[in-house]
């Protein structure tokens, strides 16, 4: 294990691992502090760039573009009342609360200092956690990996979109995209429909980056108009000891429900920020002071939107499993690589894994410093006229995606799936959920059919092993509660079964 | 009723019987590996058929204001998955097909322009109708973009970028 930290040390610390990971929270920040260019969208478009780069760097400076991000929303939060991602939606109450009053130094700082605490809090739970279960994971059969798949796909698809049904559709639609390409058991191409392109599959990159990157510029372009640039010249006065001790029992919460909510799948920022605001609230000494510019009602979100990333890398690198957009791109970081996350990631390439937990480390750090001397630079980047922000980003996707297998249909691939990605935002269906469908939907029917060939036909086999019956108990419990209680809640209220649908 | 969700609804029941149709002619499944590769794509087909179908009736009989409606809103866009959330109610239509329609042109053109004429050319357009109206800023944002990047695939990553019928 210290043998293990010294390797990832090694590489994390090294000039070369210092220097992507400082890039990467820049990057972050920037992504982070544009409206429309979330966390997500930031990595996805330095994705094809990683392809030259070792994995192990191409992981840390993506979980670098994934810390900064999450204080460089709430910059925007604070200072236009816009939050430049959705986790920073629920900093906005009380950071521009802050912002009005003249204190806007203050609220970024709280939100600064506190989101650190929460980044450095989560990547040590996230050390304690994935290394035992990754242990416990290395046991697990193709049953036990069917259950586990199965079960967050199920709580993904239900806290994804407006309506569960219509997140449940946005999974399935993934999974069936998934199924295009050559079948792993008998080799046959299926719904390829004699294209030889398809044979591998739809490319999951050039997926990412139409479904994530070119549906939010598409979404930026519909809400042209709306676009608003901050004013520069506010009250740059850092929180003193005394306010940053105010908020002390908020950030421990905020980290602590942040860490946990990452560690679920389908849930991240945006959930962890709205639960730490209302338990801020909750436990405060003042909350009337909630909504008014309360330094607390910064602070819980805010450390919890950074607590998020540690405990969302906690599912991907013990099972494998991507549980947030940010995690599955850090998947297809790993797949352009030809590797596979999961618990032998820990066994036969341990320097990527640890070098991944140190960076996360420095990434923390860099984010507190850069926060601090970064920030006017940024701001001047973000006032940046929006359409030319706007283009610059179509033409990265298109010659990023193209860079990928220097092929053209993947730029087509993605452009498609970015206005898929729009209509899907624009009438509540997921395209988050779609596309950890379209990741999981490979390991759901392997695993399966596996489990199938090894117990020689009898479905005993999930049953009989108490831990893929649990699980599939938990996915069927996730898929029919919701029902249940809406059907509870409409006959109650409405004395008709049919409203219930 | 709600007509877009029964047309989605509609347009997705299609999908599901396609998808179901093109799993027809695939091998049936063998002694060693009993499920074959149309079980899983017929049972998503199958989930996908359903779900279709209770958008269309959920379209047909719409709910009236249910308690979510009424109360909740502060939690409410919270419950959506990251990033999925759509704010604006009106659209700004030629900015939107603007967008859309340059970037379909562009990656057409670009294996016959090649990179450094049609990536220009798209941005300049693109920028323009997006709003953007001051001419000399647009044309300089436009040539260093087009420059920069193809210093950081080309020159840097080692990108071989379409070079098109003016270089080639």
């Amino acid at each position: 294990m210290l043998h293990n930290f010294m390797l990832g040390a090694s590489i994390a610390l090294s000039p070369a691992g210092l220097l992507f990971t400082l890039f990467g929270v820049l990057w972050g920040i920037l992504g982070g502090a544009l409206p429309g260019i979330t966390g997500s969208v930031a990595m996805a478009l330095l994705l094809p760039m990683t392809y030259n780069m070792s994995p192990s760097l191409a992981l840390m400076m993506l979980a670098g573009v994934y810390i900064g991000a999450m204080y460089g929303s709430s910059i925007t939060a604070i200072l236009i009342r816009t939050p430049g991602a959705p986790a920073s939606a629920a900093t906005v109450l009380d950071g521009y609360e802050l912002h009005k009053q003249g204190r806007s130094g203050v609220a970024l700082g709280i939100s600064l200092y506190t989101g650190t605490i929460g980044g450095l809090f989560s990547v040590v739970v996230l050390i304690a956690l994935a290394v035992p279960l990754a242990d416990m994971a290395l046991a697990f059969g193709p049953p036990e990996y069917f259950g586990l798949t199965v079960f967050g796909l199920a709580i993904i698809s239900s806290l994804a979109g407006k309506s569960m049904m219509k997140g449940l559709i946005s999974g399935i639609v993934g999974l069936i995209l998934a199924t295009v390409g050559m079948d792993p058991f008998s080799g046959m191409p299926r719904f390829t429909y004699g294209s030889e392109e398809l044979l591998g599959g739809i490319d999951l990159i050039a997926a990412m980056i139409g479904l994530f990157a070119v549906s939010e510029v598409l979404v930026q372009a519909a809400e042209a108009g709306s676009w608003e640039k901050i004013k520069e010249g506010f009250s740059a006065r850092m929180p003193n000891w005394a306010e940053f001790k105010s908020t002390l029992r908020a950030t421990t919460l905020g980290t602590v429900i942040g860490t946990i909510v990452g560690i679920m799948p389908g849930a991240g920022g945006t959930i962890g920020g709205f639960i730490a605001y209302n338990e801020g609230k909750r436990w405060s000494k003042t909350p009337e002071q909630f909504g008014k510019g309360s330094l607390e009602g910064v602070a819980a979100p805010e450390s919890a939107n950074n607590a998020v990333t540690g405990g969302a890398m906690v599912p991907l690198l013990a099972f494998g499993i991507p549980g947030s957009n940010a995690a599955a791109i850090m998947l297809g970081a790993l797949m352009l690589q030809g590797l596979r996350p999961g618990p032998m990631l820990f066994q036969n390439t341990p320097d990527i894994v640890y070098g991944l937990f140190v960076g996360m480390i420095t990434g923390n750090i860099f984010m507190l410093v850069a926060g601090y001397l970064f920030i006017k630079p940024c701001i001047k980047i973000v006032n940046i006229s929006k359409p030319i922000l706007m283009a610059s980003i179509m033409a990265l996707v298109v010659v990023g995606t193209y860079s990928i297998n220097n092929n053209i249909n993947d730029v087509w691939i993605a452009l498609i799936l970015g206005v898929v990605g729009f209509l899907m935002r624009r009438y509540d269906f997921s395209p988050s959920a779609m596309v950890l469908a379209m990741i999981l939907g490979f390991m759901v029917e392997t695993s399966l059919r596996r489990s199938l060939v090894i117990s020689y036909g009898s479905v005993a086999c999930f049953y009989e092993r108490p831990i893929a019956l649990t699980l599939i108990i938990l996915a069927v419990i996730t898929l029919v509660f919701p029902i249940i209680r809406a059907v509870r809640d409409n006959i109650r209220e409405n004395g008709g079964w049919k409203r219930a649908l | 009723m709600n007509w877009t969700n029964i047309i989605i609804g509609i347009i997705l029941l299609i999908a599901s019987a396609f998808y179901y149709y093109s799993t027809l002619d695939f091998p049936p499944p063998t002694k060693t590996e009993n499920l074959g590769p149309a079980f899983f794509p017929t049972l998503l087909a199958a989930a996908l058929a359903f779900l279709a179908l209770l958008l269309v009736i959920a379209g047909l009989f719409p709910r009236g204001a249910s308690r979510k409606d009424k109360g909740a809103a502060a939690l409410d866009g919270a419950e959506r998955l990251e990033e999925d959330a759509f704010g604006a109610e009106v659209i700004a239509r030629k900015p939107l097909f603007a967008a859309v329609g340059l970037s379909f042109l562009y990656v057409g053109l670009i294996s016959v322009l090649g990179y450094l004429v049609s990536t220009p050319l798209f941005l300049i357009a693109l920028i323009r109708l997006l709003g953007y109206e001051k001419w000399v800023n647009n044309v300089i944002a436009s040539v260093g973009l087009t420059a920069a990047l193809y210093l950081l695939f080309v020159v840097a990553l080692g990108v071989h970028l379409p070079e098109g019928i003016f270089f080639s």
